[in-house]
């Protein structure tokens, strides 16, 4: 912008920052931040009430998020992994029973959910959303395929909150990730620093819904 | 009958450094909104200007003896506080800004919006306009063009010479022009360049 057209704009540029200015004027920040200045001036006091000590009291917005985040974030990943261990141990326990009453897999599912080189060479779809991870293997029997027995070296961890292959056809891909990254995750990935081989459940909307890893 | 004067600055400091709660309640009253107002239009964040308030109240409760009346005023100090917390932050969390305003959404709506919606767009893109200078310059323009610091006090909460923040404040309102023209903000936020545009 030469001399000149500054010149041009500047009239009009000094008028639209006056006008932001009034409109900010009258902006403030809410009285919660007042409310927990002063509680925290009371914990530093030693005040009677003050029910958290020091600076505590304080929780900004963006540590609030982040808070949650911490807390919810790893109790939630371990809540699915349970549900995901329980379910597979369940599985584990019906297999030689007699009476134990499995539906047929939808042709074709089967096929086209193994991508893999390697490790999951028999992921199967089932048709039953309540059980994320037992079905498919009950389904990939049923349908013929090998299934693949639970390993020791694999621990599953299931993203999602609902069946894995509850709707569409989902994509299982192969991909290596370091272990800090993971651990940075929040996914304990105890061994040697180095790759680990992770095999990740995508649905067709691209989000990733399970995965399984190397111990 | 005398009547009673507020208490100053200063002696609200000394009055909270011995621990009286009043006296920060009531300086926390004084200066907030200005601290607040510095620290949103410095980051277009409602969230992280309420951080920013609470840091330097925090930081008055802890340091406030730092700050000598004789060198600078109680907002200069406040500011030159909250301007390091504001820069950290921006540093920090930055990536995760939004600005939603795109300049055909703004032409496209206030050829039928009313006066008062057009209005409200332009701020908003002044708004996103200003976010996205360098901090150097937009701090400037934030202190002398839309609070009202003089150059003397920006320059001692910038830390800066008063040449330097001049300097600064031409640089920054040409490349704040230049931004809103050429992303056709013209039309409302700056009328004059509005007739250049179209004709």
């Amino acid at each position: 912008m030469t001399a000149d057209e500054m010149d041009e704009h500047e009239p009009a540029l000094r008028e639209a920052l006056r006008a932001l200015a009034a409109a900010e004027a009258s902006s403030a920040a809410p009285p919660r931040v007042e409310r927990a200045l002063l509680r925290a001036w009371d914990a530093r006091h030693g005040r009677a009430g003050a029910s958290v000590a020091g600076d505590e009291t304080i929780v900004s917005g963006t540590a609030r998020v982040r808070r949650a985040r911490q807390i919810w974030g790893p109790a939630v990943a371990a809540g699915l992994l349970w549900a995901a261990l329980v379910a597979v141990s369940d599985w584990v326990g019906t297999q030689d029973r007699p009476g134990v009453e499995r539906r047929a897999p939808r042709a074709g599912l089967a096929a086209e959910a193994r991508p893999l080189d390697g490790g999951w060479r028999d992921a199967a779809v089932p048709e039953d959303p309540v059980l994320p991870s037992a079905r498919p293997i009950d389904h990939a029997r049923e349908a013929g395929l090998p299934a693949p027995r639970p390993s020791a070296r694999w621990t599953a961890v299931v993203l999602a909150d609902e069946s894995v292959t509850a709707e569409g056809v989902p994509l299982v891909v192969r991909m290596r990730v370091s272990r800090e990254a993971l651990e940075a995750l929040g996914v304990p990935a105890p061994g040697a620093a180095g790759m680990v081989d992770v095999d990740m459940v995508v649905g067709e909307d691209g989000v990733a819904q399970a995965f399984t890893l190397e111990r | 009958m005398s009547e009673a004067t507020e208490p100053s600055d200063a002696e609200l400091m000394r009055r909270a450094g011995a621990g009286e709660r009043e006296a920060f309640a009531e300086l926390y009253a004084r200066h907030q909104a200005t601290v607040y107002r510095f620290a949103r239009l410095m980051t277009a964040s409602e969230t992280v200007a309420e951080d920013v308030v609470q840091d330097v109240f925090l930081a008055v409760m802890r340091e406030g003896s730092r700050w000598d009346a004789a060198r600078s005023s109680l907002t200069t100090y406040l500011f030159g506080i909250a301007r390091h917390h504001t820069r950290r932050r921006w540093l920090r969390e930055r990536r995760f800004t939004v600005l939603d305003i795109t300049c055909e959404r703004a032409h496209g709506r206030a050829a039928d919006a009313s006066d008062e919606l057009a209005h409200h767009e332009s701020l908003a893109r002044l708004r996103g306009a200003l976010v996205r200078l360098p901090s150097r310059y937009r701090e400037v323009i934030v202190l002398c063009d839309l609070q009202g610091v003089s150059y003397t006090d920006a320059a001692a909460a910038v830390g800066c010479a008063v040449g330097t923040v001049r300097s600064r404040l031409h640089r920054g309102r040409r490349m704040l022009a230049e931004r809103l023209t050429r992303a056709g903000a013209c039309r409302t936020a700056l009328p004059a360049a509005a007739m250049r545009c179209e004709t």
